[in-house]
């Protein structure tokens, strides 16, 4: 009966009365780093059973997961007070502060207060309040310590709370029993303050347990409520006092015989309020290493996919199915990531939650369904879903992943055609993928590249025409120098011409001696006119020796006489042949060697 | 006239006689039933030990490129892109494929605030054409300016526009390669370590100073033990890489 009634205050709703609806909301922290979450709890009370939602604005910065909701009852003195706790998770976006705005519900006279919550770097420091965590991981695993009863009341009633584990990861189911104990008969309704749990999430896991118990030798009956807790960060945790506030029937005094004061004492009810000792929680942050698209689950998933058909035309419709079971807290499974492929169109994607609590573990399944549109024809394949989750019995990040579906996708029939537009428009192409182009097939035209790259490569032989430059540049300040000083253009040029001519009498020698001689012998008049700038015609032998010796620098005495007996030498071997010996080979040296010494020594 | 005409022809008959040899037979069709088999890493071996043996031919980069990109090595296909490109800068193919690239690796081929158009027109002579160009208006120019200086006052009228269109000629080319050495410098490299740490100085004992994604592009400034100096040529920036990370063009 007592359990009935226990059960009745948890789950019954009441109707609805005339009253005010107030509303509260608190964060679990106020300082987050990009790789954490936090819990928004909104509370909306009431002496209803029926309360308005929370409206919650748009919260720029962070991504809200709805982690469900959990409603209590109580009623004192037949009068009823309600309220629900809303539990979103938040997982920020980005760094930096962000404004929780305030949280209004229909009937509430005011809103909650804005919030602050600052987003640190991942990495960063950890959010306040932390507790300090232990290296060590004996304890996990274990139950925590029972707690001893409390105010126990004669050991008449009295309530436990204890938690199946003393040490866990973030996220990672922990599940708390509350079990109220009495060994006398309860009067009137119960009331059950659920623990304050800040920094956890929690989910319920009915059906209330009833059953007997024998506690230090005596008989109670105890009626027994579990909950499912997900800390969201790590630290020591504490969960509050669970309280039970009931009456208890309180028979006569001992002494009083009399049977109307037994019968009217025995019914004086007598009000008592037992409570669970708070209990604390070790929580250790999830190691290194998370995946970048961990979503935070704890548990263990699988994953697969299907599609309501595999072969369809260009244009029309999938749906594919993504079903991800398992244990842990599903509620934070994000919608699976949709491959960037220019094949196909995904289009949005609606998810739904089945819950399944046996055995009081939290788990069930989460179904995505999106709908795809393939663009081309052909063999079209949709990649698997990955979703990442902390494996807490391994201790290593997994993966649920499913496999890839295969469209066989045949050309589609011009749908567009149907469509009639009201003006005609010009058919566009549609970019399928971006990619890299094909394999040239054959080589590249080489010229005039390679032509021009082997005129490049010349080289050293790049210098030929600035040679060229520098020689026609040589040869024209010459030609101009001796078009502007004549006279001085023959004296430099004397000796040359001289060589030219005597060499050419060299080559007279041997076959015409007459010539050859006749040939050095003006070459000797020639120069010496040169020298002098004065006609060779009529020149003697005299007047040449008194010019040389009148040039401001004459030639030395011993050079004059060897001009001398080459000259009259010449002039012998001219008018009178065969009056010396001798070839005129070797005479025309003798000539050369004669002007050569000359024209050392003499300037102008 | 008639004699710049003989001039020029007597410059291109060695070039010529490289394109000759240049258009050979294209000994590929294995590598490129690898391409097609998807056996990427086989045909990038392939593609590797053909363009060692042809390195001047730009299909054979190209090629080499395109498996190398399929094959996920970013940096290395770049670097042959590169090549292609440097080669045979008027191949679509080839700069499509580096824009392609580039973009993967966080850069622009075409870079800001420049008109593509521009951009194409300055880039559409290698540097190597472009210094031929350049030694072969240079040759022009100074073989007319030692004509014109040779010859008499009669000549020298007909000379002298031949003479001038070659120095301007000369100038000009001599500007623009100058201009693409200043952009697309001759001193490139390519990341190709898949994470590139730029250090304050040549080795571990220096502090990181930032990291460079694949494929960019870089300009090695100097060189100490198996540490380079180089400077990403987007941002600018400048630091001491492995050398193994970088492969030079």
């Amino acid at each position: 009966m007592r359990a009935v009634a226990f059960a009745a205050v948890l789950l019954a709703a009441a109707a609805p009365s005339r009253a005010a609806v107030s509303i509260t909301a608190a964060l679990s922290h106020s300082e987050v780093s990009l790789d954490e979450q936090l819990v928004l709890s909104v509370t909306v009370s009431g002496d209803r059973a029926s309360l308005p939602q929370p409206k919650l604005p748009p919260l720029d910065g962070f991504s809200v997961y709805d982690s469900g909701r959990n409603q209590s009852l109580s009623f004192v003195n037949g009068r009823m007070t309600s309220s629900v706790i809303y539990t979103f998770v938040l997982v920020p976006r980005a760094a930096g502060k962000f404004r929780i705005p305030p949280i209004a519900a229909d009937g509430a006279p005011a809103p909650t207060d804005e919030m602050i919550v600052e987003v640190s770097p991942a990495g960063g420091a950890p959010a306040a309040p932390r507790g300090t965590a232990s290296d060590s991981r004996s304890g996990r695993g274990g139950p925590a310590p029972a707690a001893a009863p409390a105010r126990r009341r004669a050991r008449e009633v009295f309530v436990v709370a204890t938690l199946d584990k003393a040490r866990a990861f973030v996220n990672e189911q922990v599940t708390l029993s509350v079990r109220f104990y009495s060994a006398v008969q309860l009067v009137g309704d119960l009331r059950y303050d659920a623990p304050s749990m800040t920094g956890f999430l929690t989910e319920d896991l009915p059906p209330v347990r009833n059953g007997t118990a024998s506690v230090d030798g005596r008989a109670y009956q105890y009626s027994e409520i579990k909950v499912a807790v997900f800390p969201v960060q790590p630290g020591r945790l504490t969960i509050g006092p669970a309280t039970v506030r009931c009456q208890i029937a309180r028979m006569a005094a001992p002494g009083v015989d009399d049977f109307f004061d037994r019968f009217f004492s025995m019914g004086t009810p007598q009000p008592v309020a037992v409570d669970s000792p708070p209990l604390t929680l070790q929580v250790d942050p999830l190691p290194e290493g998370k995946p970048a698209d961990f979503s935070g689950v704890v548990g263990s998933l699988s994953a697969r996919v299907a599609a309501d058909r595999t072969e369809i035309k260009a244009g029309d419709a999938v749906t594919l199915t993504v079903t991800v079971a398992g244990r842990g807290n599903l509620k934070t499974i994000p919608e699976p990531q949709k491959p960037d492929l220019p094949a196909l169109r995904f289009f949005t994607t609606e998810s739904s939650m089945s819950l399944d609590k046996a055995e009081d573990r939290v788990g069930g399944a989460k179904i995505f369904r999106t709908v795809v549109v393939p663009r081309v024809s052909g063999e079209v394949r949709v990649p698997g879903f990955s979703f990442p989750y902390y494996d807490a019995q391994r201790r290593r990040y997994a993966r649920a992943e499913t496999d890839g579906i295969l469209l066989r996708v045949a050309p589609g029939e011009g749908k567009g055609a149907a469509a009639a537009p009201s003006a005609p428009t010009a058919p566009e192409l549609t970019v399928i993928a971006d990619d890299i182009r094909y394999l040239k097939i054959s080589p590249t035209h080489a010229f005039p590249s390679a032509a021009l790259a082997a005129v490049a490569d010349l080289g050293a032989l790049h210098f030929l025409p600035f040679a060229a430059l520098a020689f026609a540049s040589i040869l024209a300040w010459r030609r101009r120098r001796a078009a502007s000083d004549p006279s001085g253009n023959r004296f430099r040029e004397a000796l040359s011409r001289a060589e030219a001519r005597l060499a050419q009498a060299s080559d007279l020698a041997g076959g015409d001696a007459a010539r050859a001689v006749a040939l050095i012998d003006d070459t000797l008049a020639d120069f010496v006119a040169d020298k002098l700038d004065a006609p060779a015609a009529g020149l003697t032998l005299k007047s040449a020796l008194d010019g040389l010796k009148a040039l401001p620098q004459p030639p030395s005495a011993e050079t004059i006489e060897r001009l001398r007996a080459v000259w009259e030498e010449a002039d012998l071997r001219r008018f009178a042949p065969g009056a010396v010996g001798g070839d005129a080979r070797s005479f025309a040296e003798a000539a050369r060697a004669v002007l050569a010494a000359l024209d050392a020594e003499v300037r102008r | 006239m008639t004699r710049v005409l003989l001039l020029a022809a007597a410059l291109a008959l060695p070039a010529s006689a490289a394109a000759a040899l240049a258009a050979q037979s294209y000994p590929d069709a294995q590598a490129r039933r690898l391409y097609d088999e998807g056996r990427f890493e086989a045909c990038a071996a392939a593609y590797e030990k053909l363009a060692a043996a042809a390195p001047r031919d730009a299909a054979l980069q190209y090629n080499l490129g395109n498996a190398l990109f399929k094959s996920g090595r970013l940096g290395r296909a770049t670097a042959s892109y590169e090549r292609a490109f440097t080669l045979n800068p008027r191949d679509s193919d080839a700069r499509a494929n580096l824009a392609f690239v580039l973009r993967r690796a966080g850069e622009d081929f075409v870079p800001p605030g420049i008109p593509p158009a521009v951009f194409w027109a300055f880039t559409a002579l290698s540097e190597r054409e472009l210094a031929g160009l350049h030694w072969l208006s240079a040759w022009a120019c100074l073989l007319l300016l030692s004509a014109f200086t040779l010859a008499g006052e009669r000549r020298r009228g007909t000379r002298a526009p031949w003479t001038a269109a070659a120095a301007a000629a000369w100038c000009v080319f001599g500007l623009w390669w100058m201009g693409l050495r200043a952009v697309l410098p001759p001193d490139r490299g390519v990341v190709v370590s898949s994470r590139g740490e730029l250090r304050h100085g040549p080795g571990p004992n220096f502090g990181v100073a930032f990291t460079v994604p694949e494929g960019r592009r870089v300009r090695v400034m100097g060189a100490s033990g198996a540490w380079l100096e180089v400077g990403v040529l987007k941002e600018g920036a400048r630091g001491w890489i492995e050398a193994a990370s970088v492969e030079r063009l």
